[in-house]
């Protein structure tokens, strides 16, 4: 019992604490749209580096990474994979949408849509395409929250409760902070997540095999089967591997809370630093690999979903309460703080792309500021309604999630790549594409092509399609020409 | 010719994260203690600062 209130007590008090420490930072400053949604286009290189690092290394990195190393074994290399090749392409694509969007004055990822193919309906469908995703990403985030609280409570009561209240308290934080103040919080989030891994990574091995490599030694001996790809035609083998990898580091940008940390940058050059720099932090996810192995040695056996729990029962079973509460912080902050972000993004998304140009409701600089905050609240709310009546296994949810966000990229590419894309044919691959990804979803597909790729593809030919038949004579919509 | 260097750049770690991975789907020979298929990809995977930096450098912007 001591161990569970010592634990809980820990992570309780990380989270309070790293909530004062954001507000502090940032408290006196929101006063216009501009700084609440993209802290004013203000932030330099680190800081961007740090806010972005804080919304891409979720809950699931911590957990799900290593649950599909447990699992799973190789398909998990794709995790560690697809993130490099996004932030490839993120060095050549988030400096033009940048220019764009401090040219034009942008808000928001659907602004952006508005801008450049002159149509507010289609912004309001890419902002409710992007409403609809993210809620179930929120919810992955509450789900991950639940599982860490449960363990850090020695599994002694329902963490359900729990894991709302400190969910509520994140929507309450936002509200108030705005982007900065998540920021700020990311910088906790990131130094505790990086001493996490270590820790799990590199001391538990160390701990209980001596080494590393001799942990490795071992795995190979025992799961040799496990760590490399099925052949082609199984349903997780080497053509499954490759689809994902592909689908996921192009949607990797294509959530409203990145379109937010594009804008918030200082200039096109931070931009592209961090994609230099961003890599790196791939590392993390190294040491939660190993961290999942050497759980799959010591503890084998773990089902299902308990699999994404696997390193922490570990911590759990042999390591004392507070470090036991330590990790599962860090693992908190890893699922709170990435929800921020996604909730500050898609509440002003709708805020402005379907109450204020849809309705014509709230166009004012202080209405609209205050129509985001409270549709923060609004957002928040539904996807702990969605928590409450449809869960389902972590990885699953995000797949899903990721489906229907990247549908709305061959929109952003051609936007500077084909003077000739119209509205019609970015709203009708849209929604080609996500209906696609919704009849896959339910069948399997052949040789495992992950369904979003599929959907992606379908979205590019309709697109193509329609924008060629939906040609006006007048070239009112030139693409964005291309700098070097 | 300093676009096609930066293009053809940032596409070799990408290639070599996705499609190359199906050629060197192997378990021997192990480097540092990984089978080789995941060495293959960590090496690429922090590689990849080192092509985003060099094409910085070919566009001049640092």
């Amino acid at each position: 019992m001591t161990g569970a209130v010592v634990a809980l007590g820990i992570v309780a008090c990380v989270i309070a604490g790293t909530i004062i420490f954001a507000l502090w930072h940032s408290a006196r400053r929101t006063t216009s749209p501009q700084e609440y949604i993209i802290g004013n286009r203000s932030f330099g290189s680190l800081f961007l580096w740090l806010l972005l690092a804080g919304e891409v290394y979720t809950s699931f990195s911590f957990l799900g990474a290593a649950g599909w190393a447990y699992g799973r074994g190789a398909p998990a290399y794709y995790i560690l994979a697809y993130g490099a090749c996004a932030y490839t392409l993120g060095y050549f694509l988030l400096p033009q949408i940048w220019r764009v969007a401090k040219e034009r004055g942008l808000l928001t990822s659907a602004d952006f849509f508005v801008d450049r193919y002159g149509s507010r309906t289609l912004g309001m469908l890419v902002a409710l395409v992007q409403l609809g995703s993210m809620i179930p990403y929120v919810t992955l985030q509450i789900s991950g929250l639940q599982i860490l609280l449960h363990i850090a409570g020695y599994g002694m009561f329902d963490a359900t409760a729990a894991a709302g209240v400190a969910f509520c308290v994140v929507a309450l934080f936002v509200f108030t902070a705005g982007l900065r103040g998540t920021a700020w919080a990311s910088v906790v989030k990131d130094a505790l997540v990086l001493g996490a891994a270590a820790f799990a990574g590199i001391v538990i091995p160390m701990h209980f095999f001596g080494s590393l490599p001799h942990m490795l030694e071992r795995l190979r001996a025992e799961h040799q089967a496990m760590l490399t790809l099925a052949p082609a035609s199984s349903p997780s083998g080497t053509v499954w591997y490759v689809t994902t990898v592909l689908l996921t580091s192009v949607g990797f940008y294509m959530g409203p809370q990145s379109f937010a940390a594009t804008y918030s940058a200082k200039s096109a050059e931070a931009l592209r630093r961090n994609a230099v720099f961003l890599p790196l932090y791939q590392g993390v996810l190294l040491l939660v690999f190993f961290a999942g192995f050497a759980a799959l040695l010591v503890m084998p056996g773990l089902k299902g979903a308990q699999s994404d729990q696997s390193f922490m029962l570990v911590v759990q079973r042999y390591y004392p309460s507070w470090v036991l509460g330590v990790i599962a912080a860090s693992g908190a902050l890893a699922a709170l703080i990435p929800a921020s972000a996604i909730l500050l993004g898609t509440a002003s998304l709708v805020a402005k792309n379907v109450i204020g140009d849809g309705f014509g409701i709230a166009q004012s600089d202080a209405a609209r500021l205050l129509s985001t905050r409270v549709l923060v609240l609004v957002i928040a709310l539904l996807a702990l309604v969605f928590w409450l009546y449809e869960r389902s296994s972590l990885v699953g949810l995000l797949l899903i999630a990721y489906n229907g966000m990247t549908q709305i990229l061959p929109g952003v590419v051609c936007a500077f790549v084909w003077r000739r894309a119209t509205a019609w044919g970015v709203g009708a691959g849209i929604l080609a594409g996500i209906l696609v990804a919704a009849w896959l979803s339910a069948s399997a597909t052949p040789w495992g092509i992950n369904p979003g790729f599929a959907a992606l593809v379908v979205n590019v030919i309709v697109l193509l399609g329609v924008s060629i038949a939906t040609q006006s004579s007048r070239d009112s919509t030139p693409a964005y020409p291309p700098v070097g | 010719m300093q676009r096609w260097g930066a293009a053809v750049l940032a596409l070799v770690p990408v290639l070599a994260l996705s499609v190359a991975v199906p050629f060197v789907n192997r378990l021997n020979p192990t480097v540092l203690g990984l089978p080789f298929v995941f060495f293959w990809i960590v090496a690429w995977v922090f590689a990849t600062p080192l092509f985003l930096w060099t094409i910085g450098r070919l566009e001049r912007r640092w």
